[in-house]
């Protein structure tokens, strides 16, 4: 018998599947994924060889995909779909409470931390300037009672005390100066880093392990510089519910100067990019994002000058530290290939911060860079 | 090519399709011919040989057999014998051969053989039976020869059930190679059953499967109890949905190119006993086994020592048939003894038996029985079971199974319902006017959800800069 929903259904189905092929093709290709951070496929090329090895046909997949119309949209939707489901978390970011999107926290490669750990005491041994080791740790302990219940983490606590067991220099007590606050907004509810107010609470832990007096909270002007900033774990966590972050400034940039150094030559650097407001990735709004070695200089009234091996978490505690230190040496071991041991040959230092956050110095494998 | 992947749903489907119905009925096995290939070559484009060479063989034996069955009864005989072995052997060094070198390679003798590295042909095992139950069929008189090899490759290489069966046989669709009746009624249920598999596969398979994937890479230590069991109960889900999902959607593709595939699957998990269970899970494979092997093995006809062994023969090969690795011939065997243990001693008292007591009875087993399948490692096996039953001082509950627990209970609930009939008898009570609107919609709906789930797996962001 034939039945008028039959026709229905095959119009459906037929314009759908037809429908989104022609729209791959016809719609103008994307060349860049914001939300991916990164170049997406373009069509591929036909040739022999590509289609003997099969190259070709993975490359009209990634194609296909990349280019999939309202690729962000199905994102969005699948994400839905999960907490719909009664799931309290998609792509290893948890649906925490308030809107916050905290990542999972895991430790891949036990060995890697082993080795960092010992480059750093081997940087101790060789030399006599101060080191002092920082390591932040992030939303997912300090602000643990947002998480879903029962939720699976390492614990971060312990494992900092661990690893601040195994060193043979002084260490900073972030966590519980972040702990101390974790009613206030001291992380994004879309981005790993810590907020300015966060990274300030970091500067008054590192304050007490250097001996000298942090200034008051209220003693800045803060100024709100953003309120869209969404970041990295919205990007990873695929939901699209959440209510972008504000970013805020408390130190000024006047009377600043930053150099990027390469090799004997500098140029001139920026304290604040405002231009990075405007994009996606806007934390690199302090500094400019990652740079090998940055110099900034200030006239704080104390000659001493300080060298923070560090990752981005810095970026937005290095502004406080710039009124209590003429010179300040910031130096990424991604970037800056001639290890410590030579920049130290090279430069005057009055103290060393190895400043990471638990999350990177987990997964970095440069940061044996520090003793070679 | 999988189904399952925006490469099939929205580029070779549609192509497929709209040429295949413009194109006139008496050209349309050489379209599905050329696309059957291109599906199969799309990930190994060097193996259309090696299926090619497979079609061609059975293709002319199938042909000699059908002439001289009769006149050169013994000729052909022989030759089909051959045959048998000839596909048997393909299957084995291109399965099996790796394995089996590893294998020996324990005894000193052999320790200097080393493995070719040889990537097993996708659906190997699946065409191979296809193809060479055809000249046994043409011999045993159950079909006439096919002279044309257009034909014969379309019924091996047909994309629906090429690489994951059901395994069809030549004597069902026989009839459609020659002509096919295709109206819409027939089109819009493909559609339907075919949308359905892919949720099957993609909502609920993949689903359940990353909770299986937790458990299965867990260090026994943080292993409970129930964790152990809420890992078991989501491998026996996820095999279930991911096969007959792919079961549907080749029935459904099936019926809009205008074959018809027996069914494979019939609500297994409803089973009140392990012969229950394996007279409703993989049909066409038992079947397939029932015939070419079992019944010309003698079967239960030359005596109950006879049979026992004809039973441990065919249930060792039907646990390799589905990997070549120990743990699958242990789980043939575990099936082979359970239905010997079942059928001697206690079926009949079974069948009197409370349902619920008859149900927990088959789904503990069975349940078992797929962490034979999942876990290769017999040491790791031997553990997880252990911590199953509550052996080796492991917690009866965590809160990290507390957390799973509670992340996929709407899933588990979704899971449960999807494998008993209910949704089908609520189906059958619904008036045709609501499913006139209903139908296409829920239909669009389940294909709109799986394809987010489909773009999302390959959501890709490139977090360096989250340094």
């Amino acid at each position: 018998m034939r039945r008028k929903s039959d026709s229905i259904q095959i119009l459906i189905f037929v314009w759908m599947v037809v429908g989104f092929m022609a729209a791959i093709f016809v719609i103008e290709d994307k060349t860049f994924s914001e939300q991916e951070n990164r170049v997406l496929a373009d069509m591929p090329k036909y040739s022999n060889e590509s289609l003997k090895n099969g190259e070709l046909m993975k490359e009209i997949e990634v194609y296909l995909t990349d280019q999939f119309p309202l690729r962000d949209t199905w994102i969005g939707l699948k994400s839905r779909m999960e907490r719909f489901s009664g799931k309290t978390e998609n792509n290893n970011v948890f649906f925490a409470k308030d809107d916050v999107l905290i990542k999972r926290f895991e430790v891949a490669n036990e060995t890697l931390i082993e080795k960092n750990i010992n480059a750093i005491n081997k940087l101790v041994e060789s030399t006599d300037i101060p080191v002092y080791f920082s390591l932040i740790p992030g939303a997912v302990s300090i602000w643990e009672e947002k998480l879903p219940a029962n939720a699976q983490n390492r614990n971060q606590k312990e494992m900092i005390d661990t690893l601040y067991s195994k060193v043979n220099c002084k260490t900073v007590d972030n966590y519980s100066a972040l702990e101390n606050h974790k009613d206030e907004y001291i992380f994004y509810k879309t981005d790993h880093h810590w907020t300015a107010l966060g990274a300030y609470y970091g500067y008054t832990a590192l304050a007490d392990t250097l001996g000298f007096e942090p200034k008051k909270i209220d003693d800045y002007n803060k100024e709100t510089v953003s309120e869209e900033f969404l970041g990295t774990v919205y990007s990873s966590s695929g939901v699209r519910w959440v209510e972008p972050d504000t970013m805020s400034k408390y130190v000024s940039e006047e009377g600043k100067k930053v150099e990027i150094i390469v090799g004997d030559n500098s140029r001139e650097g920026v304290f604040y990019d405002y231009d990075k407001l405007k994009v996606k990735d806007k934390y690199a709004f302090y500094f400019g994002g990652n740079t090998a070695l940055l110099k900034i200089s200030s006239d704080s009234g104390n000659e001493k000058s300080l060298l923070i091996i560090r990752d981005s978490y810095s970026d937005s505690e290095i502004p406080f530290l710039t009124e209590h230190f003429d010179e300040i040496y910031m130096m990424d071991l991604r970037y800056y290939k001639f290890g410590v041991p030579y920049f130290l040959e090279q430069t005057k230092v009055d103290a060393i911060i190895i400043n990471y956050s638990l999350d990177n110095f987990c997964e970095d494998g440069n940061v044996v860079m520090v003793g070679n | 090519m999988v189904f399952s992947s925006i490469v099939f749903l929205y580029l070779y489907l549609p192509i497929t399709l709209i040429v295949y119905f413009i194109t006139p009925a008496r050209l349309r096995n050489i379209w599905l011919f050329i696309v059957n290939l291109i599906f199969y070559g799309w990930g190994e484009p060097v193996y259309i040989i090696l299926m090619l060479i497979s079609i061609l063989l059975n293709y002319v034996v199938g042909i000699y057999v059908g002439k001289y069955r009769e006149e050169k009864n013994r000729t052909a005989r022989r030759i089909l014998t051959v045959n048998i072995i000839l596909n048997v052997a393909l299957l084995v060094f291109f399965k099996y051969f790796d394995f089996l070198i590893e294998s020996l390679a324990v005894i000193p003798v052999f320790s200097e053989l080393k493995p070719l590295g040889i990537a097993l042909p996708i659906g190997i095992s699946f065409y191979t039976f296809q193809a060479m139950s055809y000249p046994i069929d043409v011999y045993r008189g159950e079909t006439k020869y096919q002279k044309s090899f257009l034909k014969f490759g379309t019924y091996v290489a047909l994309f629906p059930q090429l690489i994951a069966g059901p395994i069809v046989r030549y004597t069902d669709v026989a009839k459609s190679l020659e002509e096919r009746n295709i109206d819409a009624t027939r089109i819009a249920k493909g559609i339907r059953r075919f949308v359905i598999g892919l949720g099957k596969k993609v909502l609920l398979a993949n689903n359940i499967g990353q909770l299986w994937d937790v458990y299965h890479s867990m260090s026994p230590e943080q292993l409970t109890v129930t964790g152990a069991w809420l890992g078991a109960i989501a491998f026996t889900f996820q095999i279930y949905f991911d096969f007959s999902g792919y079961s549907d959607m080749a029935i459904g593709l099936g019926e809009m190119l205008g074959f018809t595939f027996l069914e494979n699957f019939n609500y297994p998990y409803i089973s009140k006993s392990i012969t229950e269970f394996w007279r409703r899970w993989h049909i066409s494979l038992s079947s397939w086994f029932k015939d070419y092997v079992y019944i010309p093995l003698g079967g239960n006809r030359k005596g109950w020592k006879r049979q026992i062994i004809n039973i441990l023969i065919v249930w060792s090969i039907t646990g390799l048939w589905h990997g070549a690795s120990w743990n699958f011939l242990l789980w043939g065997l575990y099936y082979g003894i359970l239905l010997m243990v079942e059928k001697l001693f206690f079926y009949e008292k079974l069948k009197k038996a409370p349902a619920w007591f008859a149900h927990t009875y088959a789904m503990v087993l069975v349940i078992v029985g797929w962490m034979i399948f999942a876990i290769e490692d017999i040491r790791e096996l031997m553990t997880y079971l252990g911590i199953m039953l509550g052996m080796g001082g492991a917690d009866f509950i965590s809160s990290q199974a507390m957390y799973y627990l509670k992340n996929y209970f709407f899933v588990l609930i979704v899971l449960v319902l999807a494998s008993l009939p209910i949704g089908k008898n609520i189906y059958s009570k619904i008036k045709e006017p609501v499913k006139i609107v209903f139908e296409p919609l829920a239909i669009a709906l389940v294909l709109i959800v799986c394809t987010a789930y489909l773009v999302d797996s390959t959501y890709n962001p490139f977090l360096y800069f989250r340094f």
